[in-house]
């Protein structure tokens, strides 16, 4: 009887917004395309320095009884592609209260997009009961991301060990002393033969 | 990178199918070229010429990834199968374990296996000794080895802390010939002489796929990642955010005392102390 | 030592005393030229042909290593270095221990030193090519040598051994070239004016118009100070260099401050026992015990016990140092106890107890015993090389069993070959200069003034005649030498 019910409600769960803003010009990210029974995704301008995505469920979507008591969970998603995976990965999760049975509820997560092209995100509404936890209503919706925000820690890409720049004045230090030893032992050897020959030459016209 | 299709590992495949079917179907360089758009990857960084290397570690573009790698010993049962399926794609000789499964002995003196492929150290000792530059970091994070440059001296061997480096002291395994040069990325045929390693399976991973071992680990012990996009992936399809999965199972690095900064985590469940530098009694 | 000095010293005065002058130039000169005879003898044949063979086995295993890679020589994963590291640091380290021990000698004016300079130097030079020679069988693809100088890293310590090891290269030519002006000098005269090119060019190009001056005296000493005082610490850089490629890396048993001053030890020690070696064939061989008695072996054979007995502290000082706090046993069980103990406790036995008790006893402390304890030196502190390179190499880092080495013939015939060609280079070079520095020798023997030495050079020419063989025609009398001569009558 109760999936039933929860059927019904998917029916009318009505998600009114999917919004994602970008850092500063990356507002140019925009809906391809979504899917979900009766759901509007729209997109808003810019205001965070992460991708938030947000979420309102019409009170529509919530029972008027049976689960007054329960409360909702709204699970963010992305889809993964990366090693020739079709995983979704969680991204963000909140709980989504439902103020009163005439009110809307709304709900937010923000993510940072880790690269440019089309992802595809899922937002899921799971019921809490005592026992299972229902999923009433998911929608996807696929954003084609033009910037990605995120970066990698510059240290981590080219690590350097400590004391580089020590190091680098030691090796200039070692090869001037090099370079000092080298004229100092051909400086002995031409000296020594120019003088023997010298004054060799010298004692040998006198 | 994803475009082309046909890359040097997939054509390897094709080309050691054919050998072990017993038919040599020869595809040329020229051939394969003209039907592909110029790969990225391996073109232009063949072992050959000495810059080559160094200058693709500096114009890849820039890191849209950095791998790394998972492996969880809960579910290692240690057969060994992502040795073999490495040595099979690198044509790499019985000795040459580039993947090893060590049996290791835990604090009240069970045993369990812990795979060990190259750590890809942030901070490589391997790198910091060789005396030529052959060994080098790419910006995605991967050490490699330039064995066109490689003069042998063994130093590396001698610096890794992991054993993870396999030098090629005779002629090796028997591989079909190749069209195109071996490169860092993809070193095969192995170059007598010279020193070899794990190479991370790179070219697969940019090509979007597993790596060798991982996809030829049957209990999806092994995962590719990513720590750019925190993007975990076994062969069992299993997807996980990379960060939230080594934080939630207590991953840990081994030989973390060396302070190289490894890129691939081990997750425990066995009481096991991989921090332990001499197992040697 | 003071007595003894005082002793050899006068002895050589009774020497000089007893006969005139020109005796003890005439036989300096023509001993120090008994390796130039025309026509060197039999033995010498037999000697250069076999040890000839034993290089040309060498070049063909390593043929043979170059094509079948270096699991020929019997490396693997596990022992990736071995035998050759073993021999490079074995021949630099004794051709280290010849350059130190001979500028030591010179700086510090031990008159008893003449008659060895010229051995010891001529044999650190032989040696450090030789040695520098062992890399190419080390590396694997010897043909990519000059990518260290293409590609230098400088942060690798094989970059800086690479730089360190020719830079004493160098010097240890120009040491060894300086004191040879005035022998050339003098073989030039000897020859006159029928020279062939290379003769002309060895000996006439290359001595400058020595004609032995006070000027060119000091000049030449002037240099001969400096380049001693510099090829110490460029000796004491070659081997902390060389102990840092091991040193520097997380090996437990090679990660050891110890190590610098442990491998320079172990090269003092090594290099003093192959002066002994060096200095016995030849004197056997060309009859030198006139000049070079008993007791110059007892003073070599007592600095070299003074520095084995400081390699042995050292040696201690680094097993008790690692082995204290049990983090890294495991090599030193190994190397005391297990697979590598045999060739541990031969070391301490054969090359530390054995010099100890030899220089003890007034019996075997003479030039034969001396000559013993040294062959067992040499050896053993290869194989004590080896006992340092191989436990640490074969051990198992994460887990699992330990790695061997096991000799082949390649690597056993390419060392041997390395043996073989220190008294191969060393009778071919003899033959072309002397065997002592004449004019130190006479310096040591307390002659006289320039006029002097030149008159006996005259008078010695036509002596050497009958020695050497050479073609001899009296050097042309200069006015001046002419005046000093009849100054001197």
């Amino acid at each position: 009887m109760k999936k039933l019910f929860f059927n019904l409600i998917l029916c009318t769960l009505l998600l009114t917004g999917l919004v994602a803003s970008l850092i500063t010009a990356a507002a140019q990210a925009a809906s391809v395309s979504s899917s979900g029974s009766s759901l509007t995704v729209s997109l808003k301008a810019p205001k965070s320095t992460a991708l938030s995505l947000s979420s309102t469920f019409s009170n529509a979507v919530f029972p008027n009884t049976a689960l007054s008591n329960g409360s909702y969970k709204a699970n963010y998603f992305v889809q993964e592609t990366e090693f020739a995976a079709k995983g979704w990965i969680q991204i963000g999760s909140t709980n989504v209260s439902v103020p009163s049975l005439n009110q809307n509820a709304t709900s937010e997560v923000t993510y940072e997009p880790t690269w440019t092209g089309n992802e595809t995100f899922k937002v899921e509404l799971v019921a809490l009961t005592n026992g299972n936890d229902t999923v009433v209503g998911s929608s996807t919706t696929v954003f084609d991301v033009l910037k990605d925000p995120s970066g990698f820690p510059e240290s981590e890409i080219n690590y350097q060990r400590p004391m580089t720049q020590v190091g680098k004045w030691l090796v200039r230090g070692i090869l001037t002393l090099l370079a000092l030893v080298w004229i100092l032992m051909f400086s002995v050897l031409i000296f020594v033969v120019n003088r023997i020959s010298k004054n060799g030459k010298v004692m040998l016209n006198a | 990178m994803s475009e082309s299709k046909v890359n040097r590992r997939n054509f390897l495949k094709i080309v050691g199918a054919a050998t072990a079917a017993g038919t040599v179907e020869m595809v040329t360089y020229k051939a394969y070229a003209s039907t592909n758009s110029a790969p990225n990857g391996w073109k232009g960084t063949s072992g050959v010429s000495g810059s080559s290397a160094a200058s693709m570690a500096n114009t890849a573009s820039p890191p849209d990834h950095q791998w790394a790698m998972v492996i969880d010993l809960r579910s290692c049962n240690g057969c060994k199968s992502c040795t073999a399926a490495c040595q099979k794609a690198h044509y790499l000789t019985e000795d040459q374990t580039w993947i090893d499964v060590f049996t290791m002995t835990d604090t009240i003196g069970r045993t369990y296996s812990m795979p060990r492929p190259c750590m890809q150290c942030e901070n490589p000792p391997c790198l910091h000794v060789c005396p030529v530059h052959a060994t080098f970091r790419t910006n995605q994070g991967v050490v490699l080895v330039n064995q066109g440059r490689c003069i042998g001296c063994r130093m590396c061997m001698a610096a890794c802390p992991y054993q993870a480096r396999y030098f090629n002291w005779n002629a090796g395994v028997e591989y079909p010939s190749m069209p195109i040069k071996p490169t860092p990325e993809m070193p095969v045929p192995q170059r007598l002489g010279t020193v070899g390693k794990c190479t991370f399976c790179v070219g697969n991973l940019n090509d979007g796929l597993l790596s060798e071992c991982a996809a030829g680990c049957p209990m999806g012990s092994i995962y590719n990642g990513d720590m750019k996009t925190d993007v975990g992936v076994n062969s069992m399809g299993n997807t996980i955010k990379l960060s939230e999965f080594l934080y939630d199972n207590d991953a840990v690095t081994f030989k973390t005392s060396q302070n190289t900064h490894p890129r691939v985590w081990y997750i425990m469940g066995h009481g096991q102390n991989l921090d332990n530098d001499d197992q040697a009694s | 030592m003071v007595v003894m000095d005082n002793k050899i010293e006068s002895d050589q005065r009774d020497i000089v005393d007893s006969n005139a002058d020109e005796t003890w130039v005439n036989d300096v000169t023509e001993s120090a030229m008994r390796s130039m005879r025309n026509k060197p003898g039999k033995a010498w044949w037999i000697a250069i042909t076999l040890l000839g063979l034993v290089i040309v086995a060498g070049v063909i295993a390593w043929i043979y290593q170059l094509k079948h890679g270096l699991a020929s020589a019997g490396y693997n994963d596990r022992a990736f270095w071995a035998v050759y590291i073993a021999d490079v640091i074995t021949f630099i380290g004794v051709s280290y221990g010849g350059a130190v021990t001979s500028a030591i000698l010179r700086l510090t004016g031990q008159s008893w030193r003449a008659p060895l300079t010229r051995l010891a130097e001529a044999m650190a030079l032989v040696t450090v090519i030789i040695g520098g020679t062992f890399i190419f069988p080390h590396l694997g693809r010897p043909d990519r040598f000059l990518n260290i100088v293409i590609y230098p890293n400088f942060s690798s310590p094989l970059f800086w051994d690479f730089m360190a090891i020719l830079t004493y290269t160098v010097a240890t030519m120009i040491f060894f070239y300086l004191p040879l002006i005035p022998d050339m000098a003098v073989v030039s005269k000897m020859l006159g004016d029928k020279k062939k090119l290379w003769q002309k060019f060895l000996y006439s190009s290359l001595s400058f118009n020595w004609l032995g001056t006070e000027k060119q005296k000091k000049a030449l000493h002037r240099g001969l100070t400096i380049i001693s005082l510099l090829i110490i610490p460029l000796a004491v850089s070659v081997h902390s260099v060389l102990s840092w490629a091991f040193a520097l890396t997380s090996r437990p048993g090679w990660m050891e401050t110890v190590f610098p001053p442990y491998f320079v030890i172990a090269a003092l020690y090594s290099g003093t026992a192959m002066v002994v070696l060096v200095v016995a064939g030849f004197r056997k061989g060309y009859k030198l015990q006139r000049f070079i008695t008993d007791r110059h072996f007892v003073r070599l054979g007592y600095l070299m016990v003074a520095l084995g007995l400081v390699y042995l502290y050292l040696t201690f000082a680094d097993l008790v140092t690692e082995g204290y706090t049990g983090i890294t046993t495991g090599w030193i069980k190994q190397t005391v106890t297990g697979s590598y103990a045999p060739a541990f406790w031969f070391y301490v036995f054969a090359g530390e107890l054995l010099p100890i008790f030899v220089v003890a006893f007034k019996k075997t402390r003479n030039a034969t015993g001396i000559t013993v304890a040294s062959v067992f030196v040499v050896i053993s502190l290869w194989v004590k090389r080896l006992v340092i390179v191989l436990p640490a190499a074969t051990q198992p880092l994460i887990a699992g069993a330990w790695g061997s080495y096991h000799f082949t013939w390649v690597s056993i015939t390419i060392t041997l070959a390395g043996v073989a060609a220190i008294p191969f280079l060393l009778m071919i070079m003899f033959r072309f200069i002397p065997l002592f520095s004449i004019e130190e020798m006479e310096e040591a023997g307390e002659l006289g003034s320039v006029e002097q030495v030149s008159a006996h050079t005259q008078v010695l020419a036509k002596i050497l005649a009958k020695y050497t063989g050479l073609e001899v025609t009296a050097p042309k009398a200069s006015k001046s030498l002419t005046a000093s001569e009849t100054e001197g009558k």
